[in-house]
This record gives structure tokens, C-alpha cells and sequence, in this order.
């Protein structure tokens, strides 16, 4: 797995981190970014409201939008927003007025979806740029194709 | 909201770092006033902005300012009521990592898309260059041929009867070699101009545009058995010159790889899966190798020998570059021996 230059590192380190490694599996993707995203929002519930866990909620936004892109991306923004709002309704967070949960829900929601739809264009950005190299690529190995039959015939 | 942006873009970058930092205190003295009202998600704009206008230094700086506050806000000033210290550190911990977060990711998006805008601006100059160069070369090697093939004629009108036979079957060779290279650069520089031109899109009946090119293939070889059947109604919204362009290539070529045949079909006509319209051209000629299909659109391929079928690789290039700026797509499907059929689509929203 490793070797001294460290270049099979980056490899395996870049593999795993490009958006389409998973592009086979979409639906095991989902499924685990949805049971991340259920796993925190229950650890969010017994902890109780004291003990913020809002941050932990962007690895399941960050995830579906880095790994299936911008729709998936913002369907878990908005579930983890109702996840901790729900929490939030649950452990009894006293606020001075109610409507402040609707909020700060609001406010968590604008969050994760600024996130997942930054991720999503990152995503979309790197992807573009890997289909230009590899059409102008395509286009040099037949430019040279052409060059070297040229020349042996 | 451009004009914001452009605004914001031309200020100096000390105003800009300023101006975030105004931002970040007016949103902590907000917070402060509003008391359990929280804002932190205010504290995103001026890393935002830091971000976006100055990077990521700038923007982690404003991070950390910002954090700062929340830290002193929530620890400090207006607890929340009941809640332990580690708690509210914690709390206010989380939120000031979502800052950096946002910075990071940010600043990463900055940074994306300016590569990616320089990438298509070289791209561009390089393309444009491309097509000029390729442009004013076919375009001066014009001249020296007229002179060239003009002495040519001229030796042989004048002067044919006295040469004898072997050098006058030389010069008949050399006016054919430039009739040849005439064709070549006539297709090159048309395939030059196909991108140069401004398109003019318009309602376009193929079928008519099709029956006129078929006319005009009848009548260079009358002598042949062809039957054309061209759909009725076939229109579509495009630039007329380029989709000539089009049909003029792939019915040329039906009738070219059609010619061995004692009795030659060409059909055009359309397909519709409900969404959208494929057209087609197929006839019943030589066809290709599927394995090699892929070279069928590159200038100058030639998946047939020269000898058998005259032509210089450049109509299917310049038939996919026409089809491209109408934002379409074109395939061709094939076997040995039993015809080919020619797809190709046309996009809603064109170039």
C-alpha cells in the first residue's frame, strides 16, 4: 500500500476522495449517508440540546453532495436540518420566544445547503475539468496516431 | 448582482479586508444585542466575501475574528442560562469550525473555478489561433496553385502538340494533382468557415433541402439506378447554410459508397423516441468496419481506399463540426457490405 516516494499513497488518497470512486455504488452511498445522518441525529437526541452536534450533520451533506452530486446533496441538507430540528423539539431546548427554534433551524438549513451546493459545484468544476483533459488528450493521442502513420507509410 | 460583484472585485484589497472586518464586528455587536436571537450565520458573509474577494489567508483571519466573538459571545457575555462551561465552549467550538469550514470551502470554489476560467480562455486563444493559422494557410496556398495550374494549362494549350507523349501525360498528371488540392483546400477552408460563421437559426424543411441535393446527384450521374426516399415534412430549427452543409455531406457520401451497387436506396428520414428527433441517412453502399467507426469524424481519415472511392476526409469532420454548433450529436451505424446509416440530432438551445 505504501511505498517510499509515497506516490501509491496519493494514489489510494486520491482515488478514494474523487467524486465518481463511487460512482458504481451510488445506492450503498446513500444508504450510508442517510444512516450517518440518522446515527447523528440520534446521538444529537440523547446527548441532549446542551451538547451541540450541529457540525457532525455536514459529513452526511458533504458525502451524498461529493459523491452523488447536487440533488442528493441538498435532499440530505434539508433531512438533516428536519433531523435536528426534531432533535432539537425533543430534548425540550428552552428558548425565551418558540418561534426562535424555527430559526435556528432556519439558520442550520441555510447551512448545510450552502455546503452541499458549494460541494456540488466544486464536484461539478473538478468533473469538467477531468472531461476536458481527457477529450483533449483523446485529441493529441490521435493527432499523433495520424503523425506516426504518416510517417511510416 | 454582477454589479455588486464587479464593484466589490475593483475595490482595493485593504478596503476589502476592512470592509470584512467592519461586517464581522457589526455582526457580533448584533448577536450581542439580540441575546438568545442567535446570528451566527451572519458570520458567514464577511468570511464569504473574504473568501470570494481576497482568499483564503484573508478569509481564515476573518475566521478566526469571528470564532473570537462567538467564543466571547456565548462563554462570556450572554450564556445560555443553565448550561455548563464545557458545554457552551463546546458549542461555541462547533460553530467556529463551521467558520473555517465555510472559509475553506470558499476559498477551494474560488480557486476551481478561476483555473477552470483560465484553463477555457487559453483553451480558446489556442483554438482560435488554431483555426486562423489553418485558416490563412489554405487560404495563401490558393494563389501559387492558380499560377501554377494556369502555366500548366497554358503549356499544354500552347505547347501540347509539341511535347511528346510521356511529358504531356506529366503535365495532364500535374493539373489533376491540383484539380485535387484545389478540392482539399476548398473543403478545408469551408470547414474553417463552418466555425467562424455567426449562426442564423431559423425554421429549415430538410426534406426540401434533401430532395434539391438529391436532384443535383441525379443529374452529375443520370446514368445511374437510384432510388431516393426522403420523408415528407422533415423541419427543425437551425442555421440553413450549415444543415445544406450537412446534407450535402452525408447524401454525397450515400451516393459515393452506393455506387458499386447495380441498383442504389437512399432514405432520409426521422425517428422519435418521444423526447426528441433523430434524423438519418442510410443507404445500401459498401458500409464500414464498426471497430474503426470512431475515426469517421477526424479531417483527413479515410476508412476507404482513395483508388475506389475519390474524396479527401474532410465532409464528416465538417459535418460534425456543423452538427456540434447546433449542439446535437451525430453517430453512424454500419456493417461490411450492407449499407450505413447516418444519425445525428439536433440541440433546443444552439451555439
Amino acid at each position: 500500500m505504501t511505498s517510499p516516494n509515497g506516490s501509491t499513497n496519493s494514489a489510494v488518497r486520491w482515488r478514494f476522495t474523487h467524486p465518481t470512486v463511487f460512482e458504481n455504488s451510488l445506492g450503498i452511498v446513500r444508504i450510508v449517508s442517510i444512516g450517518t445522518l440518522l446515527l447523528i441525529g440520534w446521538l444529537d437526541y440523547i446527548t441532549g440540546y446542551e451538547f451541540g452536534f450541529f457540525i457532525f450533520y455536514f459529513i452526511p451533506v458533504a458525502i451524498s453532495a461529493w459523491y452523488c452530486g447536487p440533488k442528493e446533496g441538498i435532499s440530505v441538507a434539508i433531512a438533516s436540518a428536519i433531523c435536528w430540528y426534531l432533535s432539537d423539539r425533543f430534548t425540550h431546548h428552552p428558548y425565551s420566544h418558540a418561534y426562535f427554534v424555527y430559526w435556528e433551524m432556519f439558520m442550520r438549513l441555510l447551512s448545510f445547503l450552502t455546503t452541499a451546493m458549494t460541494l456540488s459545484k466544486i464536484r461539478n468544476l473538478v468533473l469538467n475539468e477531468e472531461q476536458m483533459i481527457a477529450e483533449l488528450t483523446a485529441a493529441r493521442n490521435q493527432l499523433a496516431k495520424r503523425n506516426n502513420s504518416g510517417t511510416s507509410s | 448582482m454582477n454589479t455588486v460583484f464587479t464593484y466589490i472585485e475593483r475595490l482595493p484589497v485593504r478596503s476589502k479586508k476592512m470592509g470584512c472586518l467592519l461586517i464581522c464586528l457589526l455582526v457580533g455587536a448584533a448577536d450581542y444585542g439580540t441575546g438568545d436571537f442567535s446570528l451566527s450565520l451572519f458570520y458567514f458573509v464577511p468570511i464569504a466575501v473574504a473568501s470570494w474577494f481576497i482568499g483564503f489567508r484573508t478569509a481564515n483571519y476573518i475566521a478566526f475574528v469571528c470564532s473570537a466573538e462567538l467564543f466571547i459571545i456565548n462563554l462570556i457575555v450572554v450564556p445560555e442560562k443553565g448550561m455548563f462551561v464545557s458545554f457552551r465552549f463546546w458549542n461555541a467550538l462547533m460553530e467556529g469550525c463551521f467558520l473555517f469550514l465555510t472559509a475553506y470551502l470558499m476559498s477551494k470554489l474560488r480557486i476551481e473555478m478561476d483555473r477552470s476560467r483560465q484553463r477555457s480562455i487559453a483553451l480558446e486563444a489556442v483554438n482560435l489561433e488554431l483555426e486562423s493559422f489553418s485558416y490563412s494557410v489554405s487560404h495563401d496556398l490558393r494563389s501559387p496553385l492558380v499560377w501554377i495550374g494556369g502555366y500548366c494549362h497554358s503549356i499544354l494549350q500552347h505547347q501540347g502538340d509539341r511535347l511528346d507523349d510521356r511529358y504531356r501525360e506529366y503535365l495532364i498528371e500535374a493539373c489533376r494533382g491540383l484539380q485535387r488540392m484545389e478540392k482539399l483546400i476548398e473543403a478545408l477552408l469551408g470547414l474553417s468557415k463552418i466555425s467562424k460563421d455567426k449562426l442564423t437559426p431559423e425554421t429549415v424543411d430538410l426534406s426540401n433541402i434533401a430532395r434539391s441535393v438529391a436532384d443535383q446527384l441525379v443529374l452529375s450521374e443520370p446514368e445511374r439506378q437510384v432510388t431516393f426516399q426522403i420523408s415528407d415534412g422533415v423541419a427543425c430549427c437551425g442555421d440553413p447554410n450549415l444543415l445544406r452543409i450537412v446534407l450535402d455531406n452525408l447524401l454525397g457520401n450515400a451516393w459515393k459508397y452506393a455506387r458499386e451497387q447495380v441498383h442504389t436506396i437512399i432514405e432520409f428520414g426521422t425517428l422519435s423516441d418521444g423526447e426528441r428527433i433523430t434524423y438519418f441517412i442510410r443507404d445500401n453502399g459498401v458500409g464500414f468496419d464498426m471497430t474503426i467507426a470512431d475515426d469517421l469524424f477526424i479531417p483527413f481519415q479515410r476508412l476507404h481506399d482513395s483508388d475506389r472511392f475519390e474524396g479527401h476526409g474532410i465532409g464528416l469532420a465538417t459535418v460534425k463540426r456543423a452538427i456540434d454548433r447546433h449542439n446535437g450529436e451525430i453517430w453512424a451505424e454500419s456493417s461490411e457490405g450492407n449499407g450505413a446509416t447516418f444519425y445525428f440530432t439536433l440541440g433546443d438551445e444552439q451555439d
